[in-house]
């Protein structure tokens, strides 16, 4: 198009005999476009109204059977809701708006924004009747107490629709406590690499097995791993609250301050050995993660991260 | 298959189809997928910068939806992800797809087909007891997952509940999902089925060459099984699942052992599709002949898709061959044609002579070449052939339908006569016409789609009163033009789709022999081909007469290219379909203190008691405006589907048939 716009302009300054439209009695003529600006849609375009096409009765049954469809879906446990940015933090104008600009993947992500305590609006959050009406919104698709089917699923997500797939947090808690510590405080991005860590563990589990496996072995595996999800599904099923908690945990920032009440003087001393006996030790007892001497590892390694945060942190920990 | 080629719209449309669906995060998965292709879970997170955590999950939600290929090398235990565009645009069909199998099926095919496709894929025994759930009806004889009995199952059954409550039974399921798995809208799905056709291709290279048919093929394994049951059987059968009219416990038995309760299924789009394009072609038949010869154009579809199992076959599959399509024959079709349907309207009755016999019953054995006159040299030599041998009787039967009784006594028994199994169970002899009249009535409508210049059927043969098929290549390309031609009559007016039509028939034309062709003013002709240039349906070639490119010495053909047509329209109808979902979106937000509040568990369903007056009005508004959004949309799928789906986009030289 730009070339052909070239030529023309060279034809017209040889071809002055021909008159003003050029060689081309089609070629498009500049001089005819008016620079007064002009409304958005030529005056001979009339777009046909919807109201003017109504849906017939089969069109009309189709969509009714799609919205019931969607409805269906959406009541599922495997759906991911869709907004779930708050409208205070401001995005109310970009949410009207569905083609926002996001510049880099961080922005696209906070559009859906991360359920976390410090998001919950204090006015909606204090628990009313209605509130058991209204669903959850979700982060995250729920496969537990669901019927899945194994075979389908390549390996890597067996933990995942089991229901069990918690970022491999369970494992890191029982060896690297202190690391993810250190990580978190060291800033965002902690929870990725923690992750990769675990997943190179997997990996090496599978490249330790050497050759490629034969399709009995594969059914094998599949087999055994559909009876270890009924009894893992039937662990997982026993305290979904407890898992609820901890996802909630993981990425509340605030929660974890409380939670490692290592340093408050108080509390330290109040604890000591026993302190099992509070919620928090409990907990821990049941998970079996944590032995005393993890606890004391936990403990130097959390003043070392808090080191990290700070001259002023720091003085605080040499005085004390 | 689609086009493999992916262009930002559609890539777009198929995202914004998932998440309204399914949710934000597979959607925002299968983005990152659909724009940097094959990937691992890692590599996703990495992209996404998310986590892994998120990643599986959104992983595990596509796989279970069937919208993702997958494929774990057996080496390295690597596992890849590839994005399956063509199942996520199918999404949007889902609606329509449900309304078909309602209308051709009936209600309880219906509600299988909404479970499975709600749940991706599902195994038999959950779609029993999951639609027995959700029937409301305690289901008592079947427990769990397990098979169901046939003890108690149909002990008290078919005696009390003929009058209103139509009790559901798990047999009845059973032989619905069999019905179903016959004529191919549910498939059973193996963990094949998920890899790509690229990766089993390469897995398999070395070893065999036709693997993904093969694959494809022990998938069918268990229709074939159910097929002589439910489809090629006793035409009482299959009139009772379509009439809705059930008697159980004695043709439902012997399959419950035939469908395993754990086979895990899934919905068939592509045959799915096979169905759309027949709905889609029986309207063009009402809108070019009339009500009647659209129906029993449906009959005849109908039968002939049985032999159909998707609407582009493998190019590659050598099984088909393209110069014999799959046929019916007049007996067949009259299987499929509803008793309500009243052939002896639709087709006026003129006196013998004023018919030409020879050239109405022609047959035609081969697909017409495109080219006109090859095409009728093809016709007159056929034709020549079969004359001598029906020329008598034929011409009894077309004079009029009535007196051919009477004139040809014999006839009437050698009608009956192949199919007189049947005579028993359809007994209308006693009132109005006999089924020998009514088959022959319909045949005359078959006779005159087949005539039409708009190559509805083809006369292929005259076995069992005739053979028919269908060349659906040339029937898609034409309604393709109509599709097209209406966008240019819209968009530029009568001028400028008689220039286009002109290109079409001619070729490329210089521009001074166009405007005394298309009778027009030559500046008008000039205007117009610009516009049109400009908006891309035309494009200009301009061929120097010699080495210097003067403007006067230079012919400029204007010519009119199909396959870039196609592929623009295609993508301004994503474009389009885009803007509404995203439209749908903000409407959704601007009403969302209201969507909140129907979406309570509560309200939901009976939004008119629990709504007061303004709330369920600004509802009411909402879904309003909601149907139309997507109402819009699924025309524009139409529209796709006539463009890209029904028939595979064949860059052909052939000449484009002008009517």
């Amino acid at each position: 198009m730009s070339g052909r716009g070239g030529r023309g302009g060279g034809r017209g300054g040889r071809g002055g005999g021909r008159g003003g439209r050029g060689n081309l009695p089609w070629d498009y003529d500049p001089a005819g476009i008016q620079e007064q600006p002009k409304e958005r849609y030529p005056k001979s375009y009339k777009p046909p109204r919807a109201s003017n096409f109504p849906l017939s009765a089969a069109e009309a049954r189709a969509v009714r059977y799609f919205v019931q469809l969607r409805r269906d879906f959406h009541n599922s446990a495997l759906y991911t809701h869709k907004h779930l940015a708050p409208d205070s933090a401001g995005t109310s104008s970009s949410l009207t708006d569905p083609v926002c600009r996001a510049y880099g993947q961080q922005q696209l992500n906070a559009r859906y924004g991360v359920k976390t305590k410090a998001a919950v609006d204090p006015f909606l959050s204090v628990p009313m009747y209605s509130h058991k009406f209204v669903h959850d919104a979700r982060t995250l698709p729920d496969f537990r107490g669901r019927e899945v089917h194994h075979e389908l699923f390549p390996e890597d997500l067996w933990n995942t629709i089991d229901g069990t797939d918690d970022g491999g947090k369970a494992a890191a808690k029982a060896t690297k406590r202190g690391l993810k510590r250190k990580s978190m405080a060291g800033g965002g991005g902690g929870d990725l690499d923690e992750d990769d860590e675990d997943d190179e563990d997997v990996v090496g589990r599978h490249s330790k097995r050497r050759g490629p496996e034969t399709d009995e072995e594969r059914r094998r595996r599949i087999e055994e791993a559909a009876q270890g999800k009924d009894e893992e599904g039937d662990i997982a099923e026993e305290d979904p609250e407890e898992d609820e908690e901890e996802i909630s945990q993981e990425d509340d920032d605030f929660e974890e301050d409380e939670d490692g009440g290592d340093y408050d003087a108080e509390q330290y001393f109040d604890g000591g050995d026993d302190d099992y006996g509070d919620e928090e030790g409990r907990r821990r007892i049941r998970h079996g993660l944590l032995s005393d001497t993890l606890h004391w590892l936990v403990v130097t390694s959390r003043a070392e991260a808090l080191a990290a945060k700070g001259p002023l942190l720091r003085t605080v920990i040499y005085s004390w | 298959m689609a086009s493999s080629t992916q262009t930002k719209n559609s890539a777009e449309l198929c995202v914004l189809l998932i998440r309204e669906l399914y949710g934000q995060l597979p959607s925002r998965i299968f983005e990152i997928l659909l724009s940097t292709g094959r990937s691992t879970v890692q590599q996703l997170a990495r992209i996404s910068s998310t986590g892994l955590r998120h990643v599986r999950h959104g992983l595990a939600v596509l796989i279970q939806q069937n919208l993702i290929y997958h494929y774990t090398d057996s080496d390295t235990s690597r596992t890849i992800y590839e994005a399956n565009h063509y199942y996520a645009y199918n999404i949007v069909r889902n609606g329509k797809i449900l309304d078909c199998v309602h209308r051709n099926y009936g209600e309880a095919a219906k509600g299988i087909v909404h479970l499975v496709m709600a749940s991706g894929h599902m195994r038999v025994g959950s779609i029993v007891d999951a639609y027995l759930k959700s029937h409301g009806k305690v289901a008592n004889n079947v427990n769990g997952s397990s098979e169901p009995t046939n003890g108690h199952a149909n002990g008290d059954d078919p005696f009390d509940d003929s009058a209103e409550e139509i009790q559901v039974s798990g047999h009845q399921v059973l032989d619905d999902i069999a019905h179903l798995i016959a004529i191919g809208i549910l498939e059973p799905l193996s963990p094949k089925m998920l890899q790509s056709p690229e990766d089993i291709k390469r897995e398999h290279e070395s070893r065999v060459v036709h693997t993904v048919r093969d694959i494809r093929n022990r998938s069918q394994n268990l229709k074939m099984l159910l097929e002589p049951t439910y489809l090629y059987g006793s035409g009482a059968k299959r009139r009772k699942l379509a009439n809705g009219d059930r008697t159980r416990g004695f043709s439902a038995a012997n399959d419950d052992d035939t469908i395993e309760d754990t086979i895990i299924l899934r919905v068939n789009y592509e045959k799915c599709l096979v169905e759309l394009r027949n709905q889609r072609l029986c309207q063009f038949v009402d809108d070019n002949i009339g009500h009647t010869a659209a129906q029993v154009y449906g009959a005849l579809l109908a039968a002939l898709s049985k032999k159909l199992s998707c609407c582009q076959p493998d190019p590659r599959d050598d099984s088909i061959d393209p110069m014999n399509p799959p046929t019916v024959t007049t007996i067949e079709i009259f299987e499929y044609l509803k008793l309500s349907v009243d052939v002896f309207g639709g087709i006026g009755k003129p006196s013998a002579d004023q018919i030409n016999v020879t050239s109405a019953e022609k047959v035609e054995r081969h697909p017409p070449s495109g080219d006109g006159d090859g095409d009728e040299a093809g016709y007159d030599a056929q034709a020549s052939i079969e004359e001598p041998d029906n020329y008598g009787d034929v011409d009894m039967e077309m004079a009029n339908g009535y007196h051919l009784n009477g004139a040809h006594g014999g006839n009437d028994g050698e009608v009956s006569g192949p199919n007189g199994t049947k005579d028993t169970k359809v007994t209308f002899a006693d009132k109005g016409p006999t089924k020998a009249e009514r088959m022959q009535r319909m045949r005359q409508h078959l006779l005159v789609l087949a005539e039409s210049r708009i190559h509805f059927v083809r006369h292929s043969g005259t076995r069992d009163m005739g053979e028919w098929t269908v060349d659906f290549e040339i029937l898609i390309r034409q309604l393709r033009f109509l599709e097209l031609d209406t966008i240019i009559e819209d968009t530029f007016g009568r001028e400028g789709l008689r220039l286009i039509k002109i290109l079409r028939a001619k070729g490329k034309i210089d521009d001074k022999t166009l405007p005394t062709m298309a009778l027009m003013q030559k500046g008008d002709v000039h205007m117009k081909m610009v516009e049109m240039e400009l908006a891309g349906f035309l494009d200009v070639q301009e061929v120097p007469r010699d080495n210097n490119r003067v403007a006067a010495r230079t012919l400029f053909l204007w010519f009119f290219d199909e396959h870039r047509t196609l592929t623009r329209t295609l993508d301004n109808t994503y474009k389009a379909m885009v803007r509404h979902l995203q439209r749908l979106e903000v409407e959704g937000q601007k009403k969302k203190n209201i969507l909140s509040l129907v979406e309570r568990t509560d309200v939901q369903g009976m939004e008119e008691e629990k709504l007061n007056g303004d709330a369920f009005n600004e509802y009411q508004q909402f879904l309003d405006i909601q149907s139309r959004l997507l109402g819009q949309v699924s025309k524009l799928d139409d529209l796709v589907s006539v463009l890209r789906d029904y028939q595979a986009q064949v860059l052909s030289v052939l000449r484009p048939p002008v009517f």
